[in-house]
């Protein structure tokens, strides 16, 4: 058990990066459905549909970031207080990453239809679509300053 | 039946029929086709709107088909199943059962008078009523299709054998109105059946049929009482609007009064009123659904404007009928 605390700052890297990728992955895997809808109908519209589309994505970039601090801070040996401390650092861009990647691609998804008939009002889709971006950097921000706390 | 599907799932779909809506008629467009200086101005009108070339055109009917088959063919090219479909369209299949019976008895064979949109293949139904083995039909049609068949080769009374097929329809929209999650879907068959009641009862009580001719008509619904309207159509037409009354199809008894064309009108908005909200939804069936909806009354309404362009009504007489539109 002397490695407790390096098993469990691992299993706070991981817990970051794979909650938010699996958001990711469904809120991009949603908006690619939506935009190739678009796009099937109007070609024209990929550039202004992409960028929809990326958006949900990067909450994976969140819990990979998160993921690489915390791997950052694993000393061999570190005591259980700290990587249970990690772990609890990565609970924020976890969990937030998570659902607001679910959320934001649903959000998205409904920008692309609002694109698909008023191409001129992309820019709004992409600002309702952002709006949820905030919660996630919020959670990183947190998540960022525990991971400080922690170590 | 294929997997239960999610809102979600509908995204693809979804966002082709948003950008498609761009496409349908506006109100601007429908006025400028009633403003039309003749039939052929409205026939080129719609063509330049993207509703096909007029080239070898005789028949504005057929162009109008031609235009909501296309329509069909895009829905069925989006849905994974399009059986989601099917309470929309299962009239056009009995349609297509009704023709198959009728040449039959007839021998006689007219591809016109069947539909190509339609739930099941419509060759099939043909296959099965020429072999007189209504048990390959699907189950729903059987017991209609055997009883109808009976009552033509008895009888020879076609009216009562398509009011055994029409109650079947009716019966089997609400069936998967129940069975729908989609409460638009819900809806519409309860309306559907509803004013197909109520024209039904309207009819038998004008050409004064028999409470047990109107009762074997009526496919019982939730919003209207059927045993009101069988007594009421059996003391006339007034009756049955008087029952109409302190019912949510209040309105179409003071539509049917003004005229019947407005009663028409009446009865496809009110199937458009179900569907105006999917405007703003985002996924979920409902948006294919009103854009199936909104292609109907687009076509009827096109119907209308050339139908009376031919007959030179006057413009206001065109507006009274024009449906409302989707967008």
């Amino acid at each position: 058990m002397e490695n407790l605390g390096v098993v469990l700052a691992i299993l706070g890297a991981a817990f970051a990066a794979l909650l938010s990728g699996i958001g990711s992955a469904k809120g991009v895997g949603l908006v690619g459905n939506a935009a190739a809808g678009v796009v099937t109908e109007d070609p024209s519209l990929f550039g202004k549909v992409l960028i929809l589309e990326i958006l949900p994505g990067t909450q994976g970039l969140y819990g990979f970031l998160a993921a690489f601090l915390i791997m950052n801070n694993i000393q061999p040996g570190m005591p259980v207080s700290q990587g249970l401390g990690l772990l609890a650092a990565s609970v924020p861009i976890a969990v937030a990453g998570l659902v607001s990647a679910l959320h934001q691609g649903k959000v998205a998804a409904a920008g692309c239809g609002l694109v698909a008939k008023r191409p001129d009002q992309n820019g709004r889709a992409i600002i309702f679509s952002a709006m949820v971006e905030t919660y996630a950097v919020l959670a990183l921000l947190i998540t960022i300053l525990l991971i400080g706390r922690a170590v | 039946m294929s997997r239960k599907m999610k809102d979600t799932d509908y995204a693809y779909a979804v966002a082709r029929v948003r950008a498609k809506e761009l496409t349908l008629l506006t109100e601007a467009d429908v006025e400028q086709l009633v403003e039309a200086d003749s039939y052929e101005a409205a026939m080129q009108k719609l063509s330049e709107s993207g509703w096909g070339d007029l080239d070898g055109v005789t028949d504005y009917a057929q162009y109008l088909e031609a235009h909501f088959g296309e329509s069909w063919e895009f829905l069925s090219e989006i849905l994974d199943d399009v059986h989601v479909l099917d309470l929309l369209l299962v009239q056009n299949d009995m349609q297509n059962l009704k023709a198959a019976l009728k040449s039959l008895i007839t021998g006689e064979e007219d591809d016109s008078l069947y539909s190509d949109s339609t739930v099941y293949d419509t060759e099939s139904i043909r296959n099965a009523v020429r072999s007189k083995t209504f048990g390959e039909l699907p189950e729903f049609m059987q017991d209609a299709a055997q009883e109808a068949y009976e009552v033509l080769t008895t009888t020879a009374n076609g009216q009562l054998s398509d009011t055994i097929i029409d109650k079947a329809t009716l019966t089997h929209i609400l069936e998967l109105g129940k069975e729908s999650k989609s409460p638009v879907l819900k809806k519409i068959a309860e309306r559907k059946v509803a004013t197909a009641n109520i024209k039904t009862a309207l009819r038998c009580a004008s050409t004064k049929k028999s409470a047990d001719f109107v009762e074997r008509s009526l496919a019982p619904c939730s919003s209207l009482s059927v045993k009101d309207l069988k007594e009421a159509s059996q003391e006339g037409p007034e009756a049955v609007l008087a029952a109409l009354e302190n019912t949510p199809y209040e309105k179409g008894a003071e539509e049917f009064r003004t005229s019947t064309s407005a009663f028409e009108k009446w009865c496809d908005d009110l199937l458009m009123d179900c569907v105006q909200e999917a405007r703003y939804t985002p996924f979920s069936v409902d948006p294919i659904i009103a854009y199936y909806i909104a292609r109907d009354a687009e076509v009827k309404t096109a119907r209308i404007i050339l139908s009376a362009k031919k007959n030179n009504l006057s413009q206001d007489a065109i507006r009274e009928r024009v449906r409302t539109l989707y967008v």
